[in-house]
């Protein structure tokens, strides 16, 4: 185990450096120009000589790109990552401060969606072809086909227009963000509507994998021998069936991270939650260089954090990983 | 070859019968069909698939005659009629005689905004579709016909592309190089020719074991022959199929990247465009943001029953699923 660990951890390490190297390409040598006219794009419209002078010489631009890319990674290890030029202030503070919005959205539909899908699926599973597994299924293809923003819209248009504005049903929030310090049920009960958009689309989709995995499972040869044993049927799907139809699910989720910060984008655009997405999104229309390179960085980090964690969990729910 | 000797057969054994009595002299003549024919009987059976076809070709003839149905209408696409399309508080008007389904936030008429944003869908749809299946069939061919070695790079190569966060990489380009419909159509085929490479290399796996290639290399084909001449052909249902379900999915890509700012350049008409400006008005505006969701929806649907329809008609043992 602890070979493995190591093992998966340098190669972890491994991928942050490409991952490093790749955004230092787009934005430092595919974008091209002069070393000037590259500090002009880290420093902003304001900027006199003086201080473009000084971006230059803190980023190195006058040197060949080895050196830069060095010099860039050397500001990564250090925690810098670049200064927001429409305030002067650094970017991770600012990216550190939005990132309670962005993880609540995140956080809360995948519980959603895995406390949806999983179910669904084993249901559909245990009793197939049945009007419970034709149902998961008709679920699964309604949600399924529709985009995630374009199921936050209609749910805007139903649950905030409809309910809230014409039926005067204070049941949501449009939007806003309520800190869950603040007060953990306005924050709950703003969060709704985004959580359920990100989730039921993805919902539907682990319904239907469960429910393959699921059935693949139970027609294994162990599985009739811990019938034939006595065990009760529960245990039998729950406790030997369940674990090893799990394992396909825990390696699509680590997969699936990086869909669901791209998912947050979206819902935080939607319902105005003011996030680490939202924050890119704007900083997209300044032309905020600074920002954009800095989120795309640290979120391509946090998908690789989440495929590490996954492959340990993957390790302990079938020990063959290990192995191979 | 095969198509001429089943019914020279069939009429023979019948022939036989007929000597022996048993049957009418008059049997019935058996036609010979090719699978094709099979499956365009069993496509027209399908009344869901062929409504949806007919729906695709009337959204391609809207594309395509733009221009003469926005003259029948009487309002260009990006004239801003701010008199009779806004109210005095630059609300935009709702569906009446003048918009037929109202105006959207410059006082443009959405329905004329609706007609060409089809153009870019359609086309952004179409297009990176069938230039990811171009990419994706050659890697997929190249990897499952060689194997070892290369077979596992090209491997390597598509999970990475696969499991990368594709938003956060079109983020960082529309950051570095501004929105452009190129950078649009670059983004989606990055993300969707590892889909076609795996269903041909899957493909190709099996059919280079199969006799013919065999019988072809002993007549001295050599590799690119057959890989193009006699394995591609084998590849064109499925691949038709999975091209009809993947348009949906880059149409729904694009409107998602112009919903985020990230798309098309404004003022070009795009559905996801639409929508996020319509995001605005939806407390005062509802039908603002409902057409273009329609438009949208009606749009992936039909693709979606379509390829489904194709592939029942195409791969009668496939069982139904969901377009993914």
């Amino acid at each position: 185990m602890l070979r493995f660990l190591i093992r998966r951890l340098l190669y972890a390490v491994l991928v942050l450096v490409v991952i490093s190297f790749v955004v230092f390409v787009i934005f430092f040598v595919l974008n091209g120009g002069t070393p000037q006219e590259q500090a002009g794009r880290f420093c902003g419209r304001g900027c006199g000589p003086l201080q473009l002078q000084a971006t230059v010489a803190r980023l190195h631009l006058d040197r060949p790109w080895p050196q830069q890319y060095l010099s860039y990674l050397g500001h990564l290890v250090q925690g810098d990552l670049g200064v927001d030029f429409s305030n002067n202030v650094p970017v991770l503070g600012e990216i550190t401060a939005r990132l309670p919005v962005s993880i609540s959205v995140a956080v809360g539909a995948a519980v959603i969606w895995l406390i949806i899908g999983i179910p669904t699926g084993i249901l559909a599973a245990t009793h197939p072809r049945s009007f419970r597994d034709r149902a998961a299924t008709v679920f699964g293809l309604t949600f399924y086909s529709i985009p995630t923003f374009v199921l936050g819209l209609l749910m805007l248009l139903i649950f905030y227009y409809l309910l809230t504005i014409k039926a005067n049903l204070r049941w949501f929030y449009g939007g806003g963000y309520t800190p869950f310090t603040q007060n953990p049920l306005t924050w709950a009960h703003k969060l709704i509507l985004p959580w359920f958009d990100l989730a039921l689309v993805y919902a539907a989709g682990y319904a239907r994998i469960t429910r393959g995995s699921m059935l693949d499972v139970l027609g294994e040869d162990y599985i009739r021998t811990a019938r034939a044993k006595g065990l009760s049927e529960r245990k039998v799907i729950y406790k030997h069936g369940l674990r090893s139809a799990l394992t396909p699910i825990v390696t699509i989720l680590g997969v699936d991270f990086g869909i669901l910060l791209a998912g947050t984008v979206i819902t935080e655009k939607i319902f105005t939650l003011p996030g680490v997405g939202a924050f890119t999104l704007e900083a997209i229309t300044t032309g905020n260089l600074p920002v954009i390179s800095a989120v795309t960085l640290l979120l391509a980090g946090f998908v690789v954090i989440a495929n590490l964690t996954v492959d340990i969990l993957y390790a302990v729910l079938d020990p063959r990983v290990r192995l191979s | 070859m095969t198509q001429s000797t089943i019914p020279d057969l069939l009429e023979d054994s019948g022939g036989h019968f007929a000597d022996t009595g048993s049957g009418g002299g008059d049997a019935k003549r058996i036609e010979g069909r090719t699978p094709t024919q099979l499956a365009l009987l069993r496509l027209r059976k399908d009344k869901a698939a062929l409504v949806s076809g007919a729906v695709v070709i009337i959204l391609i003839l809207i594309a395509i005659f733009a221009p003469v149905i926005t003259a029948i209408i009487g309002h260009g696409p990006n004239t801003q009629y701010r008199h009779t399309g806004l109210s005095l508080s630059d609300i935009p008007v709702g569906p009446n005689s003048t918009f037929l389904l109202g105006a959207d936030d410059f006082g443009r008429d959405l329905l004329s905004r609706l007609v060409y944003g089809a153009r870019v869908s359609l086309f952004v749809g179409l297009v990176t579709t069938a230039g990811s299946l171009v990419i994706g069939v050659i890697v997929g061919l190249v990897a499952g016909f060689f194997g070892g070695a290369l077979d596992t790079v090209l491997s390597r190569i598509t999970d990475i592309f696969l499991s990368f966060p594709s938003l956060l990489f079109a983020i960082s380009l529309v950051g570095v190089f501004g929105q452009s419909i190129n950078l649009v159509v670059y983004i989606i085929i990055a993300v969707s020719w590892p889909v076609f490479m795996r269903i041909t290399r899957g493909q190709v796996l099996s059919l280079r074991e199969k006799e013919f290639v065999e019988a072809a290399r002993s007549l001295g084909s050599g590799n690119l022959r057959i890989m193009f001449i006699d394995i591609l052909p084998n590849l064109v249902a499925p691949l038709i199929v999975y091209s009809t379900l993947q348009i949906p999915v880059n149409i729904i890509y694009e409107s998602t990247l112009s919903f985020l700012g990230l798309g098309v350049k404004i003022p070009t008409a795009s559905w996801g465009d639409t929508l996020s400006a319509a995001s605005a008005f939806y407390t005062v505006k509802p039908t603002f943001l409902l057409f273009p969701i329609l438009a949208l929806l009606i749009t992936t649907l039909s693709f979606n029953i379509l390829g489904d329809g194709l592939r029942d008609a195409f791969d009668p043992r496939a069982a139904r699923t969901m377009a993914k």
